[in-house]
């Protein structure tokens, strides 16, 4: 559908009507400012299209003009599906309702009242809302290709059926139809009975969840009967048990108390035997000791007889051997007395030779102390020769009054700055040369200072003075000439010569001279004599590194070591032998002590052998008397011993009899005891009877038990007789199979209805998934161009209104509600451009969206692509804009209508 | 010669937790069952009735249940020789030691020992049990004596046929009778009726059955066995006759259509005294969605009303769309969509690829929900 015109009057602020008239086919705008009109004709327009002529209410009486009877009225002109159409509208007042159709170049009414206004819903495919004005969500197409002011996305509570399928008939086919709506609220209606809405679990109520309580509690009722069967069955069991094991006690303890009995008698006997047995062994014992006591003594007898005879023969052995040690022992002291007289000899022969050895060596000593008396005395002369000359050199250094080296520096340095200021003054002072041509003589005054001078003509030469400040010149005979100079500095320099000439001679005074050249001489003079003094002084050290004083000492020492020996051994005094005699003689008789010290060695060591051989003897001999002491101290004890045993003074022959009496009476001893066999395993067998009674105790006492457990057991049973315990189990769980098979039953009826609903909603939302997938595409491909690339994906509810936006780079999708409102603005937009062109494409007419205020928060570089935008659309579609800004729409060569001009016109007509 | 009457295992006061709904009317039904025996030896003037063990089902029933018990034993028109059996045994707690059996009628023997007992020319040898389970041979203590007498023995155990045999159960061996030189051994334990010939070639041996069906795995149950014996050695002659009341059915059918639903519907209408039937329909082969749709609206309320019980199990029948069916809902889109998942999740061998809570059957329903919700909304 597109417009081609509007007349609207008496509408609100449109008091005096305005037509708009010729709407351009591609984009027109409808402009004024605030006030103007320009929502009324939009709402006039909306009324016309969709509300009963009839409406009465406050709704459409407000659109009355303030102060007025006036009753609204609108005319539009349309065309639809190639016809041209007009519909006359008047509310309130004289309502009326006409619709025509343009035919054969003339208006014709086709319809009016209400059936004109039921044929342009048909046209418009739109519906009505049963009280007050029509709600957008049945304005037909227009709910989604129209957007009034501040509307954001599609109308509040979603597009109308009709529309949707409109829509979706356009976009491919008609997913939610009427009869999936049907089944859908039939599943839903379903659902709500079994589950809740929010976490879908059983309804409080609902028949599965009553099942499950009944269900659960007959359970509990099912186990508690169940346990208390089950423990009845146990109790049977238990006692069942209890009386087999009573029935077993009872037969085991018949049989302990038998057993026991039997071992009770078996153990009487073995003790009365066991009794007799005990008095037999005393007496055979008594009978062997006899025997033993007897025998014994005669045994012992024996030994002790044998014993004094080997007793004896040792003793004399031993004897005999003392007397063989003490022959040897007096041998070898007579041999160690003839040693002992041999070394003493020996010894007196070493020291003579120790004696000569040492007259030797003294010898020799006097030859050294002689031969080293004689060296110093020569050194001690060639020193004293020296140090006479390093005196006399001494004074010859003494008597040149020599300048020492610092001394010679600092005049050096004096005759230098006396030098330095000289030629100074010399530059700057007076300089007369005089060349007479003939003989003068005279006398010149410089500065002050008379000096006469006198030359001839043949001289040849010039007279030359320097003064500083004044010159006279008297020559005899010829007159005077005077000179003065007026330079101070020539003053100054002289004063400073003066000064430093008296400092230098007074430096040279002290030595004598008048020139320092003389005491340079004077200076390496006696810097050779030093030299020459310090080379003696070497020489002298060398000979005496400890001095002069130490020679003397050694040499006294010598003397006096030389004086020791000649008083000790005078004879040696007179003897001049050398050196070399001296030692050999010393040689020879070393020899011959060494030969003496061996013999005596050898003698020492044959003397500690005997030695050592008589202690050994003498160690035998006092061993021997001991064994000798022990022996008799033996023999002692064996003859008094022997004299106890023989005290019963029997002979042996008596003694043997009585032996043989006491070894009869104990083999009839023997024989009775051997006739009375022994108890064997008398312990065990107490033992055995002692745990038989234990046994039969322990055994009455567990009979006992199971007696008592047994009769408190079958009490417990006959309490529980007859009360039909398993009829009420049989019950219960009857009851509980007939609940369970109902909650089966119920649960699959559930499900199911779960699964239809699950099912259903997932298939929906991929059918619509895919049918919306065109918009999404188209959409976000332009608003791409205007917000930019990263918005990636414009997704779409069935409702045609944007789900989520997918932002690139971004884990979470971005909720449409959160962006900007101008962003919001531009996609609310092309969301309607969008539907409008498929729309158009699809029913091959173009479509009219209306826009009002649509660019109103849009910046302006945005506004330009929105208009870029806006006019590639129009191409299929018409559009109308409704904005207080025309200027914005200048560029695009739109259509346009001025509000205010156009009821300026009105009026004025 | 004798003649008498052989039961067992009348499990009165036995829980039915299959059929629970009606539960105390099967419960109620074995005592009316029991009436028919006891009738059915007099009107066979048997000279006494053997019951081989299990006239109870638990030895922890209610005196009410002894009571009517005793009642119907004292009608007897002959002397009732009764033994206990695993269900019953004679424990501390046996039911046969309460003071209520004091007032049994004199013709009424509860046998507590192995002994043998003379009934005429007859020897009895009663083997009761003493305990729930054993792996001794009941029959065991029966001396083996020449015949002079027809000798009898009646026991509650396992007859050792077949290799699957519990072992705890009370073996007996197949040919204790000839081993112990009996003329019949009455045995009780197993429900269903058994006559055994042994190694002679006569049907020596034979478990009676209960006297009333318990469960639907029992065909051969629902009567007692008349015996006649004419003489010490001679092959007893044996005669089946009902007594139960309850009819246990099974069927198990394949359903191709909606059609093949009709006729089993008019088969069941063809059922005698339907309110004495317990019925366990088991359903296979392939069915449209309508098919389904018509179990879930005409067949199962059919079942639900008619019969005493039922049990129903569509497990093996095979939800498959008709073209039409699928026309109906839709070409594609979302409810055609969901149809299609909900038909392969119908169709799973099991839970194990399907969503929590979903098994094949919620799936079969949830299909058949949503054909039915799609014609209701087509109108």
């Amino acid at each position: 559908m597109i417009l081609n015109s509007i007349a609207v009057k008496n509408w609100a602020v449109l008091v005096d009507g305005v037509r708009l008239e010729n709407f351009d086919s591609s984009i027109n705008v409808i402009h004024g400012p605030n006030e103007s009109g320009k929502s009324t004709l939009m709402d006039a327009m909306i009324r016309g299209f969709f509300d009963r002529h009839k409406l009465k209410g406050e709704d459409i009486r407000q659109r009355i003009p303030w102060g007025t009877d006036l009753g609204p009225e609108v005319t539009i002109d349309f065309y639809n599906n190639g016809n041209r159409y007009q519909v006359d509208k008047r509310f309130v007042y004289t309502s009326r309702c006409e619709l025509r159709r343009y035919m054969d170049e003339k208006w014709g009414l086709i319809a009016d009242g209400d059936n004109a206004e039921e044929r342009l819903l048909e046209i418009l495919e739109s519906s009505r809302s049963s009280r007050g004005l029509t709600k957008s969500e049945n304005w037909g197409l227009a709910q989604v290709l129209w957007l009034p002011q501040g509307q954001i996305w599609m109308p509040d509570g979603g597009i109308n059926e009709n529309s949707r399928g409109k829509l979706q008939s356009v976009l491919g086919e008609v997913i939610l139809t009427d009869v999936f709506h049907c089944v859908e609220n039939e599943i839903q209606g379903r659902y709500e009975k079994f589950f809740t809405r929010v976490r879908g679990e059983f309804k409080s109520g609902s028949e599965p969840k009553e099942l499950d309580n009944q269900v659960e509690k007959a359970q509990e009722r099912y186990l508690e009967l169940k346990e208390r069967w089950d423990s009845l069955d146990e109790l049977n069991n238990e006692i069942v048990n209890l009386e087999k094991t009573f029935a077993l006690s009872q037969k085991e303890l018949n049989q302990a108390k038998t057993e026991l009995k039997k071992s009770q008698d078996i153990l009487s006997k073995a003790k009365e035997q066991a009794s007799k047995r005990e008095k037999q062994e005393q007496e055979y014992k008594i009978r062997e000791s006899d025997w033993k006591n007897i025998n014994d003594t005669i045994r012992e007898l024996k030994d002790v007889k044998e014993s004094l005879i080997e007793l004896d023969k040792q003793r004399m052995n031993i004897e005999k051997k003392i007397k063989d040690y003490s022959i040897e022992f007096q041998k070898i002291e007579e041999e160690t007395k003839n040693i002992n007289n041999k070394l003493d000899e020996t010894e007196k022969q070493r020291d003579i030779i120790e004696s000569e050895i040492k007259t030797a060596r003294s010898r020799i000593e006097l030859v050294r102390f002689k031969r080293e008396k004689q060296e110093l005395e020569e050194r001690v002369n060639q020193i004293e020769e020296l140090i006479n000359q390093q005196k006399k050199l001494k004074n010859e250094l003494d008597s040149i009054k020599a300048p020492s080296n610092k001394e010679l520096e600092l005049l050096q340095k004096l005759y230098g700055k006396v030098t330095e200021v000289q030629t100074r003054l010399e530059a700057s002072a007076l300089h007369i040369e005089f060349k007479p041509s003939f003989n003068i003589q005279g006398f010149v005054l410089k500065d002050g200072q008379k000096e006469p001078f006198e030359m001839s003509q043949s001289d040849q030469k010039v007279l030359e003075w320097r003064a500083v400040q004044s010159f006279d010149m008297n020559i005899s005979g010829l007159g005077r000439l005077s000179i003065t100079s007026g330079s101070d500095e020539a003053v100054n320099l002289k004063k400073v010569l003066d000064n430093h000439e008296k400092n230098y001679q007074s430096a040279l005074d002290k030595f004598g001279v008048m020139d320092i050249k003389e005491l340079i001489q004077r200076n390496k003079d006696a810097e050779d004599l030093e030299n020459e003094i310090n080379q003696l002084n070497i020489q002298i050290k060398a000979l005496i590194p400890k001095g002069l004083n130490a020679l003397t000492k050694q040499l006294k020492k010598t003397e006096s070591e030389l004086g020791v020996i000649r008083e000790e051994y005078p004879e040696l005094a007179d003897e001049d032998l050398s050196n070399e005699e001296a030692k050999n003689k010393l040689k020879k008789l070393e020899l011959n002590q060494t030969e003496i010290t061996n013999q005596i060695r050898k003698i020492q060591k044959n003397l500690a052998l005997l030695n050592t051989q008589q202690r050994k003897i003498e160690s035998n001999i006092s061993n021997t008397q001991q064994e000798l002491t022990r022996i008799q101290t033996r023999i002692e004890s064996q003859k008094e011993r022997q004299s106890k045993l023989t005290s019963d003074r029997l002979t042996d022959a008596e003694r043997q009899d009585k032996l043989k009496t006491a070894l009869d009476e104990m083999d009839k001893a023997k024989q009775r005891l051997d006739d009375l066999p022994p108890v064997e395993n008398m312990n065990q067998l107490e033992n055995y009877v002692k745990r038989l009674d234990n046994q039969v105790q322990e055994l009455n006492e567990n009979l006992k038990s199971i007696k008592e457990k047994l009769d408190t057991n079958k009490g417990q049973l006959k309490g529980q007789e007859g009360d039909g315990l398993y009829s009420r189990l049989a019950e219960a769980e009857e009851e509980l199979e007939l609940l369970r098979q109902k909650q089966h039953s119920a649960k699959v009826q559930a499900n199911s209805v779960k699964l239809l609903k699950d099912t259903l909603s997932e298939c929906r939302q991929e059918a619509m998934a895919n049918l919306v997938e065109p918009i999404s595409q188209r959409v976000t491909q332009i608003f791409q161009r205007i917000a930019g690339e990263s918005y990636d994906n414009v997704t779409f509810n069935d409702n045609f209104a944007p789900e989520y936006i997918n932002i690139r780079n971004r884990e979470e999708n971005a909720n449409p509600d959160a962006l900007s409102y101008g962003t919001k603005e531009q996609l609310n937009i092309l969301i309607r451009l969008t539907l409008g062109q498929i729309l158009a494409e699809k029913e091959e007419q173009r479509q009219m969206v209306v826009l009002d205020d649509p660019l109103a928060h849009t910046d302006s570089e945005r506004q330009d692509s929105m208009l870029r935008i806006l006019d590639n659309y129009a191409r299929n579609l018409q559009i109308i804009i409704l904005t207080c800004h025309p200027e914005y729409y200048s560029d695009i060569g739109a259509k346009s209508f001025d509000m205010q001009v156009l009821k300026n016109n009105k009026q004025e007509r | 010669m004798v003649k008498f009457v052989h039961t067992s295992d009348w499990q009165m006061g036995m829980k039915a937790r299959h059929v629970s709904e009606n539960a105390d009317r099967v419960r109620e039904v074995r005592i009316r069952a029991a009436e028919n025996v006891i009738n059915s030896a007099r009107s066979e003037r048997a000279e006494f009735i053997l019951i081989a063990g299990d006239v109870f089902e638990d030895n922890a029933m209610d005196n009410v249940l002894v009571q009517s018990v005793i009642d119907l034993l004292s009608k007897a028109s002959c002397p009732v020789y009764i033994i206990p059996g695993n269900h019953d045994p004679l424990t501390p707690n046996s039911i046969y030691r309460r003071p209520i059996w004091e007032r049994v009628g004199s013709n009424v023997h509860i046998i507590t020992t192995q002994e043998p007992i003379e009934i005429g020319e007859v020897i009895l040898y009663p083997c009761p049990l003493t305990e729930k389970s054993s792996r001794e041979d009941p029959t065991a203590w029966i001396p083996v004596e020449e015949p002079n007498r027809i000798r009898i023995g009646v026991a509650h155990g396992t007859l050792m046929l077949g290799e699957h045999i519990e072992d705890d159960a009370f073996p007996i061996p197949p040919d204790s009778a000839l081993q112990h030189k009996l003329d019949y051994l009455a045995l009780g334990h197993w429900h269903s009726l058994l006559r055994h010939k042994t190694r002679d070639g006569a049907e020596r041996t034979a478990y009676s059955g209960t006297h009333e069906q318990t469960k639907f795995s029992e065909p051969q149950s629902g009567q007692i066995l008349y015996v006649e014996i004419e003489e010490p050695g001679t092959e007893p002659l044996l005669r089946e006759i009902p007594t139960g009341i309850l009819r246990w059915t099974q069927w198990r059918r394949e359903v191709n259509s909606k059609k093949d639903i009709q006729n089993m519907m008019q088969e069941l209408d063809k059922l005698d005294a339907p309110d004495s039937v317990l019925l366990d329909v088991v359903l296979e082969g392939t069915l449209d969605i309508g098919g389904f749709d018509f179990i879930n609206e005409e067949f199962t309320p059919l079942l639900q009303s008619r019969f005493l019980y039922h049990r129903f199990n569509i497990e093996k029948l095979i939800p498959h769309p008709t073209e039409e069916e699928l026309r109906q809902v839709a070409r594609t889109g979302p409810l055609r969509e969901t149809m299609d998942r909900l038909y392969v999740m119908a169709n799973s061998e099991d839970d194990t690829n399907l969503p929590k809570d979903v098994t094949p059957e919620v799936a079969k329903w949830a299909l058949s929900c949503l054909y039915r919700m799609i014609k209701e909304a087509r109108g």
